[in-house]
């Protein structure tokens, strides 16, 4: 059916699943394995494919592994910021960055978008040296 | 085309979308069901449409039969832009210092990104809350 009826429905990247399996770490409270976080996430996901995204996470470093018989147990590496912020650009990816920066601002709490003002401020810009965005 | 437990993820997702996007009015989960060229259970086209509203692009209303009806909470072509950004705030949420998160976030932007961010976020109605 895909693209034959008119609609352009939209395409789930790798990027998503990992972010669902790396909270699902992220919310264990010890290292599991791809059953029980196939169970967790309970959506229907085939075992194969949580263990190939496990797998996936682990080789960018974004997870620790231990072996358990023949399986293995895994935990979320260190740096929860850096690896939710990489998985951030993951997920943004090749899509239409400025629609979806346009959404994920309209999302933002108030807090979040004071943060990302601050930051945006204070950040070197090496490439375009701006001052500030101006307010009209 | 029974075999439903091993479709690619996220494959059942879209093609829900597109028939509700096809359908241009709300439809029941027994009409999503009718609109799929594939045979699916209703439990399962359930389930889909109601992570769908979880995400943001679905949106759900009782109808005289008690059933839900669902329809496409935005245009079907702004519906993959929106949940990204639903992904991108999952990620945020997930973890436990989002000011750490935003900031390496930010570091990582491309130029151009930058300052669309910083438009948006400069853009009236979104500066409530703002410390300066």
């Amino acid at each position: 059916m895909r693209g034959g009826r008119g609609a352009s429905p939209p395409r789930r990247g790798r990027g998503e699943l990992e972010g669902e399996v790396l909270t699902v770490l992220w919310a264990a409270d010890g290292p599991i394995s791809a059953a029980q976080v196939q169970q967790i996430l309970g959506t229907g996901l085939a075992h194969n494919t949580v263990q190939t995204i496990l797998v996936r996470l682990h080789q960018k470093g974004l997870a620790v592994r231990s072996p358990q018989g023949r399986a293995h147990l895994y935990a979320p590496a260190r740096g929860q910021a850096e690896s939710a912020a990489g998985l951030m650009h993951d997920v943004l990816g090749d899509q239409d960055h400025q629609a979806v920066l346009q959404h994920f601002v309209g999302q933002l709490s108030p807090e979040d978008a004071a943060t990302l003002s601050e930051l945006l401020l204070a950040a070197p810009r090496p490439t375009s040296p701006r001052r500030r965005p101006s307010r009209r | 085309m029974a075999g439903v437990g091993h479709r690619p993820p996220g494959a059942l997702e879209r093609e829900v979308l597109a028939a509700l996007a096809v359908a241009e009015r709300p439809l029941t989960a027994a009409e999503v069901i009718e609109g799929l060229q594939t045979a699916l259970a209703y439990t399962t086209v359930v389930t889909t449409l109601n992570r769908l509203c979880a995400k943001g692009a679905l949106e759900r209303s009782e109808t005289d039969s008690r059933a839900y009806a669902y329809a496409l909470s935005g245009p079907v072509d702004e519906i993959p832009a929106a949940l990204t950004a639903r992904q991108m705030s999952l990620l945020l949420d997930a973890g436990s210092d989002r000011a750490a998160a935003l900031a390496r976030f930010v570091a990582e932007l491309r130029p151009e990104d930058e300052r669309e961010l910083a438009r948006l976020l400069g853009s009236p109605g979104r500066r409530r809350g703002r410390s300066s």
